[in-house]
C-alpha cells in the first residue's frame, strides 16, 4: 500500500515523464516498477530512487518516447490567442458602431504574451512544476491585455491604422474554432496514450485518465468559450 | 558466487559504479531476474548495498542497448514483477567485458604490488 509521500512522489514522476514525451505505456511500465521495487525494499519512493526529476533524468527513455510535435501545439497555442486577443478589441467598436482603430502602444502590449506563449517551449517545464509560476503569468498576460485595451488610440493622431470591427471579428472567430477543432483531435489521440500499468484490467485508469481529458477539451475551447462570454457581456450591457 | 566479504562493507562510489554494469550482467547470466533480486545479490556476494535510482537507469540503457529484454510476469499477491534476461548480444557483451576487466584487474594489480617510479621522477 503506498503511503501518501510514495503518492506524491509518483504523481511527479508521472508529470517528469509526462514532460519528456515518454507513451502513457512507457509511464504505466516504469510506474510500475517503481511500486514494485518499493514494494519489495520495504522503502520509500523518495529513499530508493532520490528525487523523481532527477531519476527520470537518469533513465534511457529512448525506447519509450512518442513522436510530439512541440513546435505544432505552441503554434496553435499562439494562433488561437491572437485571434482571441484581437476578437476581444474589437468587441467594443463594434458595439459602438466605429471603427477599429490600432494604436503602437496598443498593438506592444498585445504583442507581450504572444512573444510569451512563443517562447514556452524554454520554460514550459518550469511552469508545469510550479503551479503558482502559472497564474504569475497568466495574470501578467491578462493585465497585458486590459493595458493593451486601455492603450487604444483616444485621438486621430494616435490611430496608426484602422479596421472595419465586424470583418476582424468573423476572421478571428474563423481562426478560434479552427484551432480550437485541431486541438479536440489532438486531445482525443492523446487520450489512446493513456497510462496502462502491465496487468491492470481495462478501465482501472478510466477516473485516472477522464479527468486530464475533460481539461484537455476545456483547454480546446478556451478561447471560442471566453469570446462568447466576452460577448454576451457587450449584447446585455447595450 | 560465493560471498568472500562481510555484508558491511562499503566500497569507495567509483569502484562500485565500474564495476556494477559488468556484475548486473553476471547476475542476470545464470537466470531472469527482477531488480530488487539483482540489488539483494549484489549485497550477498559483498558489494554493497545498490540503490533502485542507480539500478535502474542502468537496467534501462542496457535494455536500449539490445543487451536485455523485458518480460512482465504476475507476482505472487502483488503487483506483477519485471524480469530482465540477457539476450545473446547481452551475453556476448558480458563475454568480452569479463576478459576486458581481468585484463584491466591485472594490470591494476600488478601496478599496485610494485615500488613505482616514473619516467620523469626517476
Amino acid at each position: 500500500m503506498s503511503s501518501t509521500l510514495d503518492q506524491k512522489w509518483f504523481d511527479e514522476f508521472i508529470l517528469e515523464l509526462r514532460l519528456r514525451d515518454v507513451s502513457g505505456e512507457g509511464i504505466g511500465d516504469h510506474l510500475a516498477t517503481v511500486k514494485e521495487f518499493v514494494a519489495d525494499s520495504g522503502e520509500s519512493a523518495e529513499a530508493a530512487f532520490g528525487a523523481p526529476r532527477d531519476y527520470v533524468a537518469s533513465l534511457d527513455l529512448s525506447a519509450y518516447t512518442q513522436p510530439v510535435s512541440v513546435a505544432g501545439v505552441v503554434a496553435q497555442s499562439v494562433i488561437g490567442l491572437a485571434a482571441f486577443l484581437i476578437f476581444a478589441q474589437a468587441i467594443w467598436p463594434w458595439s459602438a458602431g466605429e471603427s477599429l482603430d490600432v494604436g503602437v502602444a496598443q498593438l506592444a502590449w498585445l504583442s507581450l504574451p504572444l512573444i510569451g506563449i512563443t517562447l514556452l517551449p524554454l520554460y514550459l517545464g518550469a511552469l508545469l512544476r510550479r503551479f503558482w509560476l502559472l497564474v504569475v503569468l497568466t495574470l501578467v498576460f491578462a493585465l497585458a491585455g486590459v493595458l493593451s485595451a486601455v492603450s487604444a488610440p483616444q485621438t486621430a493622431e494616435a490611430v496608426w491604422f484602422s479596421l472595419d470591427p465586424l470583418l476582424v471579428m468573423v476572421a478571428s472567430a474563423l481562426i478560434m474554432i479552427a484551432a480550437s477543432i485541431i486541438s479536440t483531435v489532438r486531445v482525443n489521440k492523446d487520450a489512446d496514450e493513456s497510462i496502462r500499468e502491465p496487468f491492470s484490467e481495462p478501465g482501472d485508469g478510466a477516473k485516472e485518465q477522464s479527468q486530464p481529458r475533460l481539461v484537455g477539451y476545456i483547454g480546446a475551447w478556451l478561447f471560442p468559450l471566453c469570446s462568447l462570454f466576452f460577448l454576451a457581456i457587450v449584447l446585455i450591457s447595450r | 558466487m560465493s560471498a568472500d566479504h562481510s555484508l558491511d562493507v562499503s566500497w569507495p562510489t567509483d569502484w562500485l559504479r565500474a564495476a556494477l554494469g559488468l556484475c548486473t550482467l553476471q547476475i542476470l547470466d545464470a537466470q531472469p531476474t527482477y531488480g530488487y533480486a539483482i540489488i539483494a545479490e549484489l549485497a550477498r556476494v559483498g558489494l554493497g548495498e545498490v540503490k533502485g535510482g542507480t539500478l535502474y537507469p542502468l537496467l534501462t540503457r542496457f535494455e536500449a542497448a539490445g543487451w536485455l529484454e523485458v518480460e512482465w510476469r504476475p507476482g505472487e499477491g502483488g503487483p506483477g514483477r519485471k524480469y530482465f534476461a540477457l539476450t545473446a548480444l547481452g551475453r556476448s557483451e558480458l563475454a568480452r567485458q569479463r576478459v576486458d576487466w581481468r585484463s584491466f584487474t591485472r594490470i591494476t594489480t600488478n601496478f599496485l604490488s610494485h615500488s613505482h617510479q616514473t619516467e620523469s621522477g626517476q
